[in-house]
């Protein structure tokens, strides 16, 4: 494999390389590296968040009052998780698991602003992540978070909700178009009953579950939840709505159907296995051509690792960290809607592009970046400390480099060599010409590269 | 003029080759109209309490449910037998008495939800409530009737949701000339005057060369038609003050931004309401008064509708913490000089029927306020842009 297609594999299923990386992997063959990736994700690592703060609140009864600041605390434990899983992306051995953590977090968007759920939730997501999607599928509708996020707990056989049913079938598994609206209200009336409890722990309960007879899918059953799940994986277009998914996510913003009928057929005849999934993936010749290589637009998650990772940021700082993926239109635990982020094209506007773009150097030059938050609202607000709101900063922030580390990365080294192994796609001469300006110190030349907007591809 | 001016810039600032690449795909264009009117819509963040705003005074259930938080009667501004406004909003009331403004009471939409990101959201696409759209209303009114990026733009540091379309995207700034000055520092300078067709490809890396252009020549451009216009309208200093004034003068020179879209955050008043709200109304009724002013003063108001509205009401009955939480239906302000239904649109919320959750049930539906605007305002074909049919409504 050539370095462009090592650091290509690397940077779509994980996060990334570092230059002294590339090198030692240099030579290997394209089967070798998939099994290494797939190898250093065997073992799952999980976020560690500290919520014992929580045995104070158990088992007494909380007045209106200590409900709002234990509130408070698990919003900000949700701000913190998102922090930890940040820090986990740039330093992680494991990066297939971690990226496929990040995949299902888009497939199964929930925003709940409670660390606890989503600690649990990540961590389901995390540990199925390359396992039976089936399992990973029930899990995750089992999570507080999603039961929560889609009101499944009010969803009971006197009153039924179709949120989760509804999406269950529109963005988890067999795409919009593809059922009736009985078809939902069959759905709903078999995932009666699904709760939990304070701790997040599922809970059936069967004195709300509707045990009567379903029609879905024109099939007729006593069915609980997971026959529904069931009947909707044993049918084809939903491994089809699922392969286009991963397409578009690890490959291309362009449909090429003979491509996701491969990925399609694989999964269904695995039985939704995951890992092969994408081991056929990262195996196949076309994932390596040039209308592949270099032609995604970063997320913004991408775009914060990846400058974390190679430049040696220092990323210690919380309010950092969430006020970038703020501005750039991506925050993790915090998606725009249960349909998760659209990516593509749609991350780019004119003020997110523009943002981007001068990014790095500021970060480089030791600039400040002008912030203020859009759309404060007390459920949100940045920064919390112990439960307690404190005013904001509407000065902006900073984030400092690892110089010395820096220095040392890119000793010795020309800017055409560095621009190889940051720039994902090929460099016009203009580019070139614009890149080849810059003064000559690392800060002047890496200012250059990142600046390109050829940066902003992966 | 200003077409030929701005196509003038685009094809200098990168050699002409981009021009036919962006008339493309302009065949769709709906120019029914193309009037010169302005639309600037400001958002309350956060879900503005509409019955402190608008007071239903003459209901004693009001009072029954909001016994700290509720405005007493000899505070509020009345304006009818049953309604008046916040003691904040003195300059709103001037506006009322001019019939220059009308009040829409009770908007929403069916099955609301009560979390600030998703109602936003759908006030943002135009969605019903079980519906996840990915692009605004106002994007696809610019994908349907705009010809240039600046038609639309946002005075924030961020776009919102509402102004990016399927096919073409709002500006987003906070003044015309910091926006000028972010674009032509000197290394986004040369690489926007070195791009040639290498850089302009169809494909996604061709994308962001296209946008990074056309961002610099609309923000060359906003800058030439500006600088030589100064408001003399004294400003308060406050945030919204500040956006209004930026919306002033790209009005009062004469370009043809069709839709201006702000926001004022902090509404979500679920503590010791009475003061956070009343500070932040004062803030918006001075913003207001200052603008209107100012584009009186230059012949612009008649040609300049304000809508403004917040993402939910907020529940009837008080919260334990001299505030209140969310929830659903709520007011919403149109100001302009010719209005064709000045004062109350609709009656007021009736108090003693409330939905199950205790808040308000909404009697007109957002996007017939959306669908008046585009049909009657901006000229545009409602449906194509809202997906369907929404009955208009006559204060226009």
């Amino acid at each position: 494999m050539t370095k462009r297609e090592i650091l290509h594999l690397h940077n779509r299923f994980g996060f990334g390389l570092l230059h002294s990386q590339v090198e030692k992997l240099y030579g290997l063959s394209n089967v070798a590296l998939v099994n290494r990736l797939i190898k250093s994700s065997e073992e799952t690592s999980q976020l560690v968040l500290d919520l014992s703060y929580l045995a104070e609140f158990k088992g007494r009864e909380l007045d209106v009052d200590t409900k709002k600041l234990l509130r408070d605390k698990l919003k900000n434990s949700s701000l913190e998780l998102n922090h930890l899983w940040v820090k986990q992306m740039v330093t992680t051995e494991a990066a297939l698991r971690e990226r496929m953590t990040l995949f299902w977090h888009g497939h199964f968007a929930c925003m709940i602003r409670n660390g606890l759920y989503d600690l649990k939730q990540n961590s389901a997501l995390r540990t199925h992540a390359l396992g039976n999607f089936r399992t990973l599928l029930i899990e995750v509708s089992k999570s507080a978070g999603m039961i929560n996020y889609l009101n499944t707990r009010q969803n009971t056989k006197q009153a039924p909700n179709e949120n989760f049913a509804r999406e269950l079938m529109e963005l988890f598994t067999i795409g919009r178009d593809n059922y009736t609206e009985n078809d939902i209200k069959e759905a709903a009336r078999s995932f009666t009953g699904w709760n939990h409890l304070s701790d997040g722990s599922f809970k059936f309960k069967s004195k709300k579950h509707d045990f009567g007879v379903k029609t879905f899918f024109g099939k007729t059953g006593n069915w609980k939840g997971e026959d529904i799940i069931d009947i909707l994986l044993s049918d084809r277009r939903t491994a089809d709505f699922l392969a286009s998914k991963l397409y578009f996510y690890f490959v291309s913003d362009v449909v090429n159907k003979s491509h996701i009928q491969e990925i399609s057929e694989q999964l269904f005849s695995s039985n939704y296995d995951i890992l092969s999934t994408v081991r056929l993936i990262m195996l196949s010749d076309w994932f390596y051509t040039k209308e592949i290589l270099g032609k995604k637009i970063k997320s913004p998650i991408d775009l914060i690792v990846g400058l974390a990772k190679q430049c040696y940021l220092n990323i210690e700082e919380k309010k950092s960290v969430i006020a970038i993926q703020r501005q750039l239109g991506q925050e993790l635990l915090a998606p725009p809607n249960v349909a998760g982020w659209p990516g593509g094209k749609r991350w780019i506007d004119s003020s997110s592009l523009l943002f981007r773009i001068k990014l790095a150097s500021m970060i480089l030059n030791d600039g400040n970046i002008a912030w203020n938050e859009k759309g404060d609202m007390a459920e949100d607000m940045l920064m919390m400390t112990s439960g307690r709101k404190t005013k904001r900063s509407h000065k902006g922030f900073k984030i400092s480099v690892n110089k010395k580390a820096l220095e040392n990365a890119y000793l010795g080294m020309e800017i055409d060599e560095i621009a190889g192994h940051l720039i994902s796609t090929k460099l016009s001469s203009s580019a070139r010409e614009v890149m080849n300006k810059s003064n000559n110190t690392i800060i002047g030349k890496l200012s250059a590269i990142l600046s390109l907007p050829e940066f902003q591809m992966s | 003029m200003e077409r030929r001016d701005f196509l003038k810039l685009s094809a200098l600032a990168s050699s002409s080759l981009l021009v036919p690449s962006f008339l493309k795909g302009m065949e769709n264009i709906n120019l029914k109209g193309s009037g010169y009117k302005h639309l600037v819509i400001i958002q309350l963040s956060g879900g503005n309490d509409g019955l402190n705003t608008v007071i239903p005074f003459s209901q004693s259930e009001y009072y029954r449910l909001r016994p700290s938080v509720g405005i007493t009667g000899a505070k509020v501004l009345k304006l009818t037998q049953d309604l008046g406004l916040n003691p904040a909003l003195k300059g709103m009331r001037a506006l009322y008495d001019n019939s220059e403004l009308c009040i829409l009471n009770s908007v929403g939409y069916p099955n609301p939800n009560r979390s600030h990101f998703r109602s936003m959201d759908i006030w943002h696409t135009g969605s019903n409530s079980n519906e996840y759209w990915t692009s605004g209303w106002l994007g696809r009114y610019m994908d349907s009737s705009c010809s240039n990026t600046y038609n639309v733009v946002e005075i924030d540091k961020t776009l919102s949701l509402a102004l990016k379309g399927n096919q073409k995207n709002a500006l987003a700034f906070t003044n015309t000339s910091d926006f000028y000055k972010g674009t032509r520092e000197a290394y986004m300078k040369k690489l926007v005057e070195k791009a040639s067709s290498e850089n302009l490809g169809e494909d996604n890396l061709g994308y962001l060369y296209k946008t990074l252009i056309d961002t610099s020549s609309s923000a060359t451009f906003l800058h030439d038609k500006t600088k030589t216009y100064t408001s003399k309208q004294a400003y308060p200093r406050n945030k919204l003050a500040q956006k209004l004034k930026t919306s002033a003068e790209l009005i009062n020179s004469g370009v043809e931004t069709k839709v201006h879209y702000m926001s004022h955050s902090g509404f979500d008043t679920h503590a010791f309401q009475q003061q956070k709200q009343g500070n932040l109304l004062k803030q918006y009724d001075e913003a207001i008064t200052a603008f209107v002013k100012d584009l009186k003063e230059n012949g612009t108001f008649n040609d300049t509708l304000i809508l403004t509205f917040s993402e939910f009401g907020r529940r009837v009955k008080e919260n334990g913490s001299k505030g209140t939480d969310h929830g659903t239906a709520n007011n919403l302000f149109v100001i302009g000089g010719n209005l064709n239904k000045a004062g109350f649109y609709n009656s007021a919320p009736d108090l003693l029927s409330l939905d199950g959750n205790g808040d308000l049930i909404h009697q007109l539906d957002f996007r017939q306020v959306y669908a008046t605007v585009i049909e009657k305002w901006l000229g545009a074909d409602s449906k194509k842009v809202l997906g369907k049919d929404f009955q208009s409504l006559n204060f226009l």
